[in-house]
């Protein structure tokens, strides 16, 4: 008992038992209540960007990261989980605009976009979010390539669309031409190209691209090579087949 | 306990609350609310009357939380510090008369308050403001009673404060909290998941489900059936009495 404080016996027995009474109601009032029930929300309509940015006090990198956060965790929703294909994946895309316009610099948005949304097994909500990937992409083709050469391996293996992935391959080549964006990625079009059967065009391109001098690393010269040889070795065979 | 005495503390608490200038601050926060709803409807594409309502009902309802709990800590701790409180009770008036007295003052103050701030959402949405202006006065009347109690209790403005804004937060999202902690993804099989779920559920049973009230979504979409209401005006007055029993019993302890 504190030194300002009074025996209990101050205290009069209508309060004491007001209080235990009511403690008693509230429990028995809340064990009485239904279940807050639980409702898959969808994604709301993603905000315009000035709106977000004003809303962030200027801070709209803080923002961003916690819309990604808000919307990585929105297909685990409180007592439910919703499987990512139930998502709406144009408002989806929308909201990972809204993330990368407040943070260009961020990769989370395209990671999770090519990685983990990309990975759902409905064709037309992959495709909707790869081509926001390449949409992407080209406003920054030299740092965001990795989530291009994602977009070309989900259209190959996952979607199994070869023409696809030959357009997202053929982007990467155009648009990432950086130094730092290294050859096997710039190449990938020959790749598909000879997956597609098209060995004579993979052939060419190969060739020119080692005949270019670009190639200067000696491991991937010779890997190419290598490649190139097996490609040369096929198409021969082909022929011989005709 | 004698009625005239409390009435008369009452009485007292309303000139306190006139001298504030509380009204002022209300039609200050309601300018600032119209603000903020129609900055929202220039926004929005469509719908720009409901974003316009719900902006404001929303943003009002925070902010009209925050001022009232702040004027009752801060008005309850300077009659405990100026020695008002001592003054009164050494006259023929027992404590039980000045708490219900400040308390029932409090509460007619609130009711005005919710009444004037729900002004602009009655005029647009009848019925639907009205009973989200019932549900605002339901609300602020919780919050009155336990910022009454925890500033009679702790004694100190800052954790009484503190303790107000914390339950209220709790009390608006321990739904929710109660839910997560038993999601799908949550391994109810490990002993510290389970501890954490039943920590949550008995707050849950302590708390008023802060989350069934005031809700915008009355005024553009479904309004709450008259059970819904009646179990809100039940669950308010369980936790108003609840409150302020614990209010008084610490009162009853404290030597003046």
């Amino acid at each position: 008992m504190r030194a300002n404080e009074r025996s209990l016996k101050f205290v009069p027995v209508s309060v004491i038992a007001i209080l235990a009474l009511s403690l008693a109601a509230q429990i028995g009032f809340h064990s009485r209540q239904p279940n807050a029930s639980i409702e898959a929300r969808q994604l709301p309509m993603p905000m315009s960007e000035d709106f977000l940015r004003a809303a962030s006090f200027g801070e709209g990198i803080a923002a961003a990261k916690l819309l990604m956060l808000w919307l990585q965790s929105f297909d685990n929703q409180p007592g439910i989980s919703l499987p990512f294909a139930a998502l709406d994946y144009a408002r989806l895309a929308g909201w990972l605009q809204r993330v990368l316009a407040l943070d260009p610099q961020a990769h989370y948005p395209l990671l999770a976009a090519s990685r983990v949304y990309a990975e759902v097994p409905v064709l037309a909500k992959q495709r909707l979010i790869l081509d926001f990937v390449e949409q992407e992409f080209k406003r920054d083709p030299n740092r965001r390539w990795p989530w291009m050469a994602q977009a070309v391996y989900v259209a190959k293996h996952r979607m199994n669309d070869q023409p696809l992935a030959l357009h997202y391959a053929r982007s990467l080549s155009v648009h990432a031409v950086g130094e730092d964006v290294p050859h096997w990625a710039k190449q990938m079009v020959i790749f598909v190209l000879e997956d597609m059967g098209e060995l004579e065009s993979a052939k060419v391109l190969l060739g020119g691209l080692l005949d270019s001098g670009k190639i200067t690393d000696p491991h991937e010269q010779w890997f190419l090579s290598n490649r190139l040889a097996e490609i040369e070795r096929r198409s021969s065979q082909t022929e011989a087949d005709k | 306990m004698k009625v005239s005495n409390t009435l008369a503390v009452t009485a007292f608490t309303w000139l306190e609350i006139k001298r504030a200038r509380l009204r002022w601050l209300a039609v200050g926060m309601l300018l600032l609310g119209l603000g903020i709803g129609e900055f929202a409807a220039t926004i929005a594409i469509t719908e720009t009357a409901q974003h316009r309502l719900v902006f404001f009902a929303a943003s009002m309802r925070l902010a009209t939380v925050f001022v009232i709990a702040l004027f009752v800590a801060t008005s309850v701790m300077r009659e405990f510090e100026d020695r008002r409180v001592e003054l009164v009770l050494s006259r023929p008036i027992s404590r039980g008369d000045w708490y219900l007295g400040k308390l029932l003052g409090y509460a007619a103050a609130v009711a005005g308050m919710a009444l004037l701030i729900s002004l602009p959402v009655i005029a647009q949405a009848q019925l639907p403001g009205l009973i989200w202006c019932y549900s605002l006065m339901l609300e602020l009347g919780i919050v009155v009673a336990g910022a009454l109690a925890f500033a009679v209790t702790l004694r100190q403005i800052t954790i009484a404060l503190s303790l107000v804004v914390g339950f209220y937060i709790l009390s608006r999202s321990i739904a929710g909290i109660a839910l997560i902690s038993r999601a799908p993804t949550v391994d109810l099989s490990l002993p510290s998941n389970q501890v954490v779920a039943w920590m949550v559920d008995a707050l849950a049973f302590v708390l008023p489900d802060l989350s069934r009230f005031t809700q915008a979504e009355w005024l553009i979409g479904t309004l709450p059936t008259q059970i819904d209401l009646v179990l809100l005006t039940a669950q308010s007055l369980i936790y108003v009495v609840f409150l302020a029993a614990l209010g008084l019993f610490d009162l009853y302890r404290r030597e003046f």
